[in-house]
């Protein structure tokens, strides 16, 4: 027997999300949890959401030195000891420093919850900011530097980030300057102000003894969270174009974006939907062209960053030195096409249907969803946000997204930046 | 890899699963199929492991598998795009090649699977040997090479660090090749010896998991691979690497900020007892805020400014690494002699009762967490399928937890002596 290989089997759409909801407790200090339960093993995820971002403050550096050192000193325990406590317990935590919070995120078999939250809570309260383990953080990150000094991705990065946010806390590069100036008060003061939860997330196999635990060890933390403001951009700040010499590269990155809109914005899916189109996927415009084409690149990629005032569209790659300017040609082609061509049925249906796809798997699991979660917290957002995507790719006018283009797209507003000439 | 933005955090260094339950059948064409049953998911997971890997290559046709890997996305004889098909089905892909395997794997919505095994089972019966492909897919791997091993710094410390310590076993190359030059020499004609020797169902594994069923699975696996032939696997006969007997040392400069040291020691097979304790020797040394060398060689003592022990996961004979980048101002052979110090001291004294406690309680999280992964449930069904038993998954925990503080000592003693060493010292070019 045979099969026909010719005919494909024909794929099923996905008509829906499924999307688990939270149950949120109150700890007794006012404190939301919010809880995702799913799974069947025994373990669980915490997220404690720490009124430690980095736009607190007049220092940029000093909340993420903060972030960073938290689980090196507590009372009277140095960072040795606590970590042998946390990993007798088998437990993992993660540590990760943003705009407008710190968060610690703690894996642990429920068995050991007890014992593992009351330690995290302590550890946290008592944390301390010692000499010696500010002294090695900066020698540390100071080397680090000068060796991520000498790859043209950083070296990208971070010029463009100054380019397109001057003056600008989304902008702040740090140099062994920054560092050598931070003093162990300039952390105590900071985390004495903001050692507060903003709230936290629980996902994975939990019970109700698991609350009761999570309640007992943080019931009594401080309850806060800052509610910051919204910068504006001047409309006078216009793109510009950057290339940085380096004589030993072999490749160049390639980074071109600009200031736009973010998730909060009606346009937003439409846009993003053109982003994927653009370069967010495997089978995206540009992959096709620079990669699947021309071979210059092993990978190109767009995607569009929101932050909490405003959205950035960046485009990079790394590509064989003597190509990167006919890269850059094909990129804004690409752009133009967008701009002056409708998309067709079929590059449509692979695009909504992968889309989907993706949607999906990113929210596969108690652990997947509490990441998608905390964005959409932060954002004051819900699961409508996903269903939007699903109404519009059922839906789309091809007419109109070639309106958005022409309307976001726009020339004068391009950063492009070159490391490695 | 295929394309490193895409999801590449997959792994065999530290991925077990316990109690994972399965069947496993084969086809009459060798076709090893196994399937697990997870209706808490609505996304299965497909997974094809090949057995071939960077070791089965010639010595001058070297970064071949690899290569190989990517061409067989290059079109299938019924198929002209595998990606945009898959993408048609919601699904998403990915692929790796490592000294030892090659691995494919497919996520899709689980009604969509028949998708994958239509895929998957097309271009192994025929892959489309095109010239577009072999072209475009040379520069791709190359721009891969420089990007990874030659515009990075110390990039190439594992072109050097190889063929250092392995002299006569194929995993003397690493598996993007010896050089760019095999890579731009390969011809279409060895592309297809290559695909039609080893892309061979009975040198096979599939793994599938999902809200499927057995039945189900049966029938579609049969319909879409019972056709493809089977044929005879010639492979090179792989020499084993002759015990080391003396101590090997290289140096290097180029345009790094710092020194660096790479050491590496043989140690045990994949299936040997003693890759449990090699593996929790690794975690004794590094991995966590609480190891030994980054609290007294990091920490305490400011030689280094990051130190890493891990091992390779090979399958035949493997390597236990230990690597840093020296503080500044610190020579290499300081930072040398204090690790050196350490592992005297596992080797004299052996490791603490909590200290073996703590590592493998530490596992047993790692355990339960892949098994909340779909994905990381095939993989793990073809890898220890690969290393012998499928079964063997449900039996890591168990061996770990075997692993007495005399078989710390016995096997540190065994691994960390000189005559077994290899060392590379990575250092900043000075300028005259």
């Amino acid at each position: 027997m045979s099969v026909d290989r010719t005919i494909a089997p024909k794929p099923n759409h996905i008509e829906k999300l499924n999307f688990l909801e939270p149950e949120v407790f109150t700890l007794d200090n006012g404190v939301k949890v919010y809880a995702l339960k799913g799974g069947e093993q025994e373990i669980v995820k915490t997220d404690i959401v720490l009124d430690t971002g980095s736009l607190n403050g007049e220092n940029r550096l000093v909340p993420s030195v903060v972030n960073n050192l938290l689980f090196t000193a507590a009372g009277n325990k140095n960072s040795e000891q606590i970590a042998n406590e946390f990993d007798f317990f088998g437990a993992f935590n993660g540590k990760s420093s943003h705009f407008t919070d710190g968060t610690v995120s703690n894996y642990t078999l429920t068995k050991h919850t007890e014992k593992v939250y009351n330690l995290l809570a302590d550890t946290l309260h008592n944390a301390s900011f010692t000499e010696q383990e500010l002294g090695i953080y900066k020698f540390v990150k100071i080397q680090n530097l000068a060796v991520s000094k000498k790859k043209t991705s950083f070296l990208a990065r971070r010029t463009f980030a100054q380019e397109v946010f001057p003056n600008h806390p989304y902008g702040f590069v740090s140099e062994e300057i920054d560092y050598d100036k931070i003093t162990t008060e300039h952390l105590t003061q900071f985390y004495a102000k903001h050692k507060k939860i903003r709230y936290i997330i629980l996902s994975g196999n939990y019970t109700n003894e698991t609350i009761s635990h999570l309640n007992s060890a943080f019931g009594s933390f401080s309850l806060g969270g800052t509610e910051f403001e919204n910068y504006s951009f001047s409309s006078n700040e216009k793109g510009k174009k950057v290339h940085i010499p380096k004589d030993d590269a072999t490749q160049s990155t390639v980074r071109v974006g600009f200031r736009t809109i973010n998730r909060l914005h009606p346009d937003y899916p439409k846009l993003g939907i053109l982003v994927t189109l653009l370069g967010g996927f495997f089978g995206s415009r540009l992959m096709k062209n620079i990669r699947e084409d021309k071979g210059y690149t092993y990978g190109i990629s767009s995607s569009i960053i929101s932050y909490k005032d405003c959205g950035l569209f960046v485009t990079q790659t790394d590509v064989k030195k003597e190509v990167y300017q006919d890269t850059l040609n094909e990129i804004y082609k690409e752009i133009n096409r967008l701009k002056t061509e409708e998309i067709s049925d079929e590059e449509l249906d692979i695009l909504s249907n992968y889309s989907l796809g993706s949607f999906l798997r990113s929210m596969d699991g108690a652990f997947s969803v509490s990441e998608k979660y905390k964005t959409l917290l932060d954002f004051k957002q819900d699961y409508n946000y996903y269903n939007n995507y699903i109404r519009l790719f059922k839906n789309i006018d091809k007419g109109e997204l070639v309106d958005i283009a022409n309307k976001y797209f726009v020339e004068e507003n391009i950063y492009e930046v070159v490391a490695g000439v | 890899m295929k394309n490193s933005f895409r999801n590449s955090v997959y792994s065999f260094l530290t991925i077990f699963a316990p109690m994972l339950q399965f069947t496993r059948f084969v086809l009459d064409n060798g076709l090893t199929v196994l399937h697990h049953f997870d209706n808490t998911t609505p996304i299965a997971a497909v997974n094809i492991l090949y057995n071939v890997g960077a070791k089965d290559e010639d010595p001058d046709r070297t970064g071949f598998a690899h290569l190989f890997e990517h061409l067989m996305f290059g079109g299938s004889k019924n198929i002209a795009n595998y990606d945009s098909e898959l993408q048609k089905a919601s699904g998403e892909n990915n692929a790796f090649t490592s000294n030892d395997i090659t691995n494919y794997y497919v996520t899709l919505p689980v009604n969509n699977i028949e998708t994958a095994l239509w895929l998957e089972s097309d271009r192994m019966k025929a892959l489309d040997f095109n010239d577009k492909s072999l072209e475009t897919q040379r520069s791709v791997v190359i721009e891969e090479f420089k990007q990874r091993y030659l515009n990075q710094p110390y990039g190439d410390s594992w072109l050097k660090i190889r063929p250092l310590a392995y002299k006569e076993h194929p995993y003397r190359w690493a598996t993007i090749g010896k050089e760019i030059k095999h890579i731009e020499d390969a011809v279409m004609d060895d592309v297809k010896a290559f695909f039609y020797n080893f892309y061979r169902p009975n040198n096979a594994i599939l793994s599938i998991a999902g809200d499927i069923s057995l039945e189900k699975t049966k029938s579609l696996v049969n319909k879409w691979f019972g056709d493809i032939e089977k044929a005879e696997v010639k492979r090179n006969n792989i020499v084993k690497e002759p015990e080391q007997k003396e101590a090997r040392k290289d140096t290097v400069s180029a345009n790094v900020p710092f020194d660096a040291i790479y050491m590496a020691w043989h140690m045990s097979d994949r299936t040997s007892p003693k890759y449990y304790t090699t593996e929790l020797i690794t975690n004794i040394l590094s991995g966590s805020a609480s190891s030994r060398l980054y609290n007294r060689l990091v920490k305490d003592a400011e030689l280094f400014s990051e130190i890493h022990c891990y091992q390779l996961d090979s399958t035949d004979e493997g390597l236990l690494m230990i690597q840093g980048n020296l503080a500044d101002g610190i020579s290499v052979e300081t930072g040398e002699e204090a690790i050196l110090k350490e592992l005297n001291k596992l080797t004299e004294e052996g490791c603490s009762e909590e200290e073996l406690e703590k590592v493998k309680n530490k596992k047993e999280t790692i355990f339960t967490y892949s098994e909340t992964e779909i994905l990381t449930k095939a993989m793990n069904l073809a890898y220890y399928e690969y290393i012998g038993d499928a079964d063997l998954i449900n039996k890591e925990m168990e061996n770990f937890r075997a692993v007495s503080k005399s078989d710390i000592l016995s096997v540190s003693r065994e691994i960390f002596r000189a005559e077994n060493s290899s060392t590379l010292h990575y250092l900043r070019e000075k300028k005259g």
